[in-house]
């Protein structure tokens, strides 16, 4: 690790913007969240730095009708709990293919509607969390009918 | 700061020296730099001259100044500790950015944990705006841009008064 300390003096320099990666994600993993969050507004560069110091992330959708997932969720590197519940809502999912969930450990879906959406997004979920230990998923007995067949297809 | 009568005075002791980036050297006994994981491991592999090429004298000083005190830490002076660290944190921002560097570097956690700590309590609560001015950080958002940046998390911007002081 080289850090050349010696050249960020001149005072009107950004110098917590230039301070190394893991060290700023540090001084944001110390902030509420509520802080680190409002740091995505302070240019470009920081609009996601707040993300990195997530580890678990709980979602509860009551009685919404058109909503969209976060892309930035998938982002979270480091989540290893995603617990959602999902309930009276008719779900349209942003799903940004191409990102892992390389760290979860446990899922815990309350899906209701068992609708195409969210059998594509479990079937993210099963295909890119490699890690994944445990998921627990409770819904309708048609659901699990379908569910388990995709689950044992993706085994 | 050098400290080198120990050496003599028992055979014990194991002393080492740490150099700054500006070429000054501190002598100091093996227990109080081994708080220092990046030296720690040095002196595992047989080194007794430390150069540390990306610390300069200042904060070395600052650095060894910590050390020496946490290497006093017993369980009768938690509190003498505490307000010791209180006093350590008070530097400038450009300061606590210079010592959080090395101490990452260094791999110093209790001072990392420390600083880190402090920074984010004196941004804490400021306002986007109060944080940009402090920091020198330059907007390059568009004004729209910035207006979905922000509704993204509406909940974080709303609520409560954000504290405006430039301090």
């Amino acid at each position: 690790m080289s850090i050349n300390m010696r050249s960020r003096k001149s005072p009107a320099a950004d110098r917590i913007s230039s301070l190394p990666c893991d060290i700023l994600e540090k001084i944001l993993g110390c902030l509420p969240l509520r802080d680190a969050i409002r740091t995505s507004v302070l240019s470009k560069q920081w609009s996601y730095k707040w993300i990195q110091n997530v580890h678990e992330f709980s979602l509860r959708f009551l009685k919404s009708k058109d909503f969209r997932l976060p892309s930035h969720l998938f982002k979270f590197q480091d989540l290893s709990l995603l617990p959602l519940r999902i309930l009276w809502t008719v779900l349209y999912m942003y799903i940004p293919w191409g990102r892992s969930l390389k760290r979860l450990k446990s899922v815990d879906l309350d899906l209701m509607q068992c609708n195409e959406v969210e059998m594509e997004f479990l079937k993210y979920v099963l295909s890119s969390a490699t890690a994944l230990e445990k998921i627990c998923v409770v819904t309708s007995a048609e659901f699990s009918h379908r569910g388990i067949k995709m689950m044992e297809e993706m085994k | 700061m050098a400290s080198s009568s120990s050496s003599s005075k028992t055979g014990l002791k194991k002393m080492l020296t740490l150099k700054s980036s500006d070429g000054d050297e501190f002598e100091l006994e093996e227990s109080i730099v081994i708080q220092c994981q990046t030296i720690k491991h040095m002196v595992e592999d047989g080194f007794s001259l430390i150069p540390l090429q990306n610390v300069d004298t200042k904060t070395l000083t600052k650095i060894i100044e910590y050390m020496k005190k946490h290497a006093e830490k017993t369980e009768s002076n938690k509190e003498e500790i505490k307000n010791f660290n209180k006093e350590f944190v008070k530097g400038s921002f450009d300061d606590q950015f210079e010592l959080v560097s090395a101490a990452n570097y260094l791999h110093i956690n209790g001072l990392m944990d420390l600083l880190c700590q402090s920074i984010a309590d004196r941004i804490n609560n400021k306002s986007v705006r109060a944080v940009r001015e402090i920091f020198n950080i330059s907007n390059d958002y568009t004004p729209d841009e910035e207006e979905k940046v922000r509704d993204e998390h509406k909940w974080a911007h709303e609520g409560g008064e954000f504290d405006e002081s430039l301090d």
